[in-house]
């Protein structure tokens, strides 16, 4: 009796030690899931490391959280299905927070970067705006805000929109001639056309509002992570780490202009 | 290489006609001329030296053992088979010349095949029609009525909407007959003809078979029916080893044969 | 599910069309492909036999995203980088030469087996009565062969439907394509990717079941 007593408590110690831990978060790993390429948020480094912003974001969180996550590169698709399945806590791969996301039942933590999306163009080409895009044909990047902003305004000035699985291909139909003019992330576009030295430009006067990106979750048993990465992403913008980080990857200015966009991020999410 | 063919026929056309002793059909044209013809397939020579004339209105059946040749001596005859040497003359056209027509020699050299090989997507009237209607040898309503007849004349007038895999083997080489008379050839190929038949069915193609030579059509036949071979052809040669070896009237070569080797292979099938 | 399908149901449908507009183009065209080289494959002429032996190794060769990246993206960078002519291709149109080369191919190995498989006896007989090759080969010969192809050709036709999902990575709208968009605006992915599979279905059992009756007309007369 008394030996099951000892037992008793023994075990229910060591219940409660790992209920703690888990509360506490020391001892769950996430599993995160992210895109490919998408550059300069995510993509491999010439050692085949993924890099990038969201990278570097999320490791700067969960040391200021304290908490342990797995990477995992599984690609736009897979990872909203790993998400859905339970294979995945969350993503981070440059998902806008949009409102028919959150309907689907997926929830987002706060918007960690503010991006509007642009067109570019060929580097000789005169086109100078939505006017002049008039029965050509344009390309975008299936199921991207840039997808959804030239889908918008395709019937307003009359062109095209042909949707390319990723964005290799959608730049080089534009430097091919087969679009004239291509709608993506207006940081995205910046950075790729200046790292690839691609002869394109992005036209002033073209971006929209745009919206946040923010982490992504499908399940409601996963508002922890969200809670720890807000409270974490609160921390490293306001301890410079955050623009260290863009800076690094988009150039300083780009860099202020993402730390004073956290006033209107946060108004988006409050309306 | 001549000289291991003992029983070889003259070479040039003229230089005799051959009369069989019960050749009374033969009006002395020479239909089919063949000269020091030669069939070789990659490394085998099958056909080495074959010299003979087909004359007008004769009935010659030609036998030998499996693989002596014989099958591919009448494929040469309409080119079904390339020649590879020596010259083939039908109705004095040289049918591997540079402006020889082979379409226009086939027209009048009917085939008839071991696996009749009747068209099987077409019905029997339409197996009759195809090539006289394609060719613009009549018109279609001429060429049913031609077939109509034909059919009758095989016994087969109520077999004209029926497909070849309805019929029997013994029909189908019947219909294969009318099928290739109704070109109206003046020379008609049997490639054993009854081979592949039930032994009930033999007699009815071979009753047709002697209708046609009895209305005199030029016919060389391939078979193993040595009483037919007796009863109905005009001259029988024997082939073996890809060498006429023997031939003569069918009381000359099967029932008296002189060569060893006619004897060996009578001796087999009688 | 249902969201899905009030929200985004005309938009996939739309795409369905848009592959099965694809898919009957690209047959519609490899059949003529498939014919001629399957043809020059049984034909005794060794420049023509070679010729088609490339053709059909040569695509067999080479998975057909990298064939549609080549006709998409290479072809129109080769003319106007090398030849200086300006001509760029449409999704649709690179579409449908990649299919139709891609099931061309496949078309050509399946009418020279069919062709082949018809007893030689055949054609021989046509040719006893004085009938020129080609004509032989229309009428006699042909007629047979297709009939025992058209298993085959069903199945490859079924091969080339699905086939045209491989197009998405050219920006064609079929339903791959657009399924991907939905699961991007939506996030859900398991929804979508079921509603997409089921269309599939549909149109895929329709076909085989029409194929079915056709092959059953076909044989009624043998």
């Amino acid at each position: 009796m008394k030996k099951n007593l000892t037992m008793l408590l023994a075990v229910s110690a060591i219940t409660a030690a790992m209920t703690t831990g888990a509360l506490a978060g020391e001892a769950k790993t996430f599993k995160i899931a992210t895109d490919t390429v998408f550059k300069p948020f995510e993509y491999p480094d010439e050692n085949g490391e993924q890099i990038g912003i969201d990278m570097e974001i999320l490791e700067a969180i969960a040391k200021d959280q304290g908490f342990e996550y797995t990477m995992d590169v599984l690609g736009w698709d897979a990872s909203i299905a790993a998400c859905q399945a339970g294979q995945a806590d969350g993503m981070i791969a440059g998902a806008s927070i949009t409102d028919e996301r959150k309907e689907n039942g997926w929830q987002f933590s706060d918007g960690y970067f503010y991006a509007t999306q642009s067109i570019a163009v060929k580097g000789g080409s005169d086109i100078k705006g939505f006017d002049d895009l008039k029965g050509q044909t344009v390309g975008a990047k299936i199921g991207t805000q840039g997808e959804t902003y030239a889908l918008s305004l395709a019937d307003e000035y009359g062109f095209n929109v042909t949707s390319y699985e990723d964005s290799p291909s959608m730049y080089q139909a534009v430097i091919g001639g087969q679009a004239v003019a291509c709608f993506e992330d207006t940081p995205i576009m910046i950075t790729t056309i200046e790292d690839q030295g691609l002869d394109m430009k992005v036209v002033e006067g073209t971006a929209n509002e745009g919206s946040p990106y923010g982490l992504a979750v499908f399940s409601d048993d996963e508002q922890e992570l969200l809670d720890l990465f807000n409270a974490g992403l609160a921390n490293i913008v306001a301890d410079g780490t955050y623009e260290e980080i863009v800076s690094k990857y988009l150039g300083e200015a780009a860099a202020a202009d993402a730390v004073a966009s956290f006033g209107t991020a946060a108004e988006t999410e409050a309306e | 290489m001549t000289d291991k063919t003992p029983y070889t026929m003259s070479e040039s056309k003229d230089a005799g006609v051959y009369t069989p002793d019960g050749g009374h059909k033969s009006s002395g044209n020479v239909k089919i001329h063949v000269s020091h013809l030669q069939k070789v397939f990659g490394k085998l020579e099958v056909l080495k030296d074959i010299s003979t004339d087909i004359y007008e209105g004769e009935v010659v059946v030609v036998i030998g053992p499996s693989g002596s040749g014989k099958s591919t001596f009448l494929r040469c005859l309409n080119r079904l088979e390339e020649i590879t040497g020596g010259i083939v003359e039908v109705d004095g056209v040289d049918i591997v010349g540079k402006k020889t027509d082979i379409n226009r020699v086939r027209e009048h050299v009917g085939m008839v095949f071991q696996h009749f090989n009747l068209f099987n997507n077409l019905n029997v009237l339409d197996n009759l029609t195809l090539a006289p209607v394609e060719l613009k040898k009549a018109s279609k309503e001429e060429a049913r009525s031609d077939a109509v007849r034909m059919l009758a004349r095989v016994g087969l007038e109520d077999k004209a909407g029926a497909y070849p895999s309805q019929l029997s083997g013994g029909q189908k080489q019947r219909v294969a007959i009318a099928r290739a008379l109704c070109m109206h050839p003046d020379i008609m190929l049997f490639d054993e003809p009854t081979s592949a038949l039930d032994p009930e069915m033999v007699g009815e193609v071979l009753q047709v078979m002697k209708q046609l030579a009895a209305e005199g059509m030029t016919m060389v036949i391939v078979t193993h029916e040595m009483g037919f071979a007796r009863e109905v052809s005009d001259r029988v040669l024997f082939m073996d080893g890809g060498y006429i070896v023997e031939e003569g009237t069918p009381q000359e070569v099967i029932l008296n044969p002189k060569e060893p080797r006619t004897k060996d292979f009578l001796d087999k099938v009688l | 599910m249902g969201m899905i399908i009030t929200k985004y149901g005309a938009v996939l449908m739309r795409a369905m069309g848009q592959t099965l507009l694809l898919a009957l183009l690209g047959l519609f065209f490899a059949c003529i492909i498939g014919m001629i080289f399957g043809l020059m494959s049984v034909i005794r002429n060794k420049p023509c036999n070679i010729i088609a032996m490339i053709f059909v190794d040569g695509i067999r060769g080479v998975p057909m995203i990298v064939l549609a990246y080549f006709i998409y993206f290479g072809i129109p960078y080769l003319l106007n980088n090398t030849f200086k002519i300006g001509v760029t291709l449409s999704a649709l149109q690179a579409g449908t030469i990649c299919l139709a080369l891609n099931c061309g191919a496949y078309m050509a190995e399946i009418i020279r087996a069919g062709i082949q498989a018809v007893d030689i006896g055949q054609m021989e007989a046509a040719r006893s009565l004085g009938l020129p090759y080609w004509k032989s080969m229309r009428r006699v010969v042909l007629p047979q062969a297709i009939r025992m192809m058209i298993p085959s050709i069903i199945n490859q036709f079924i091969i080339t439907l699905k086939d045209t999902s491989i197009l998405s990575v050219i920006g064609f709208p079929e339903l791959v394509n657009r399924a991907k968009g939905v699961v991007a605006n939506t996030f859900m992915s398991f929804e979508t990717w079921g509603i997409v599979a089921v269309m599939y279905l549909i149109v895929i059992l329709a076909l085989s079941r029409c194929a079915k009756i056709l092959e059953r007309r076909l044989n009624h007369d043998r």
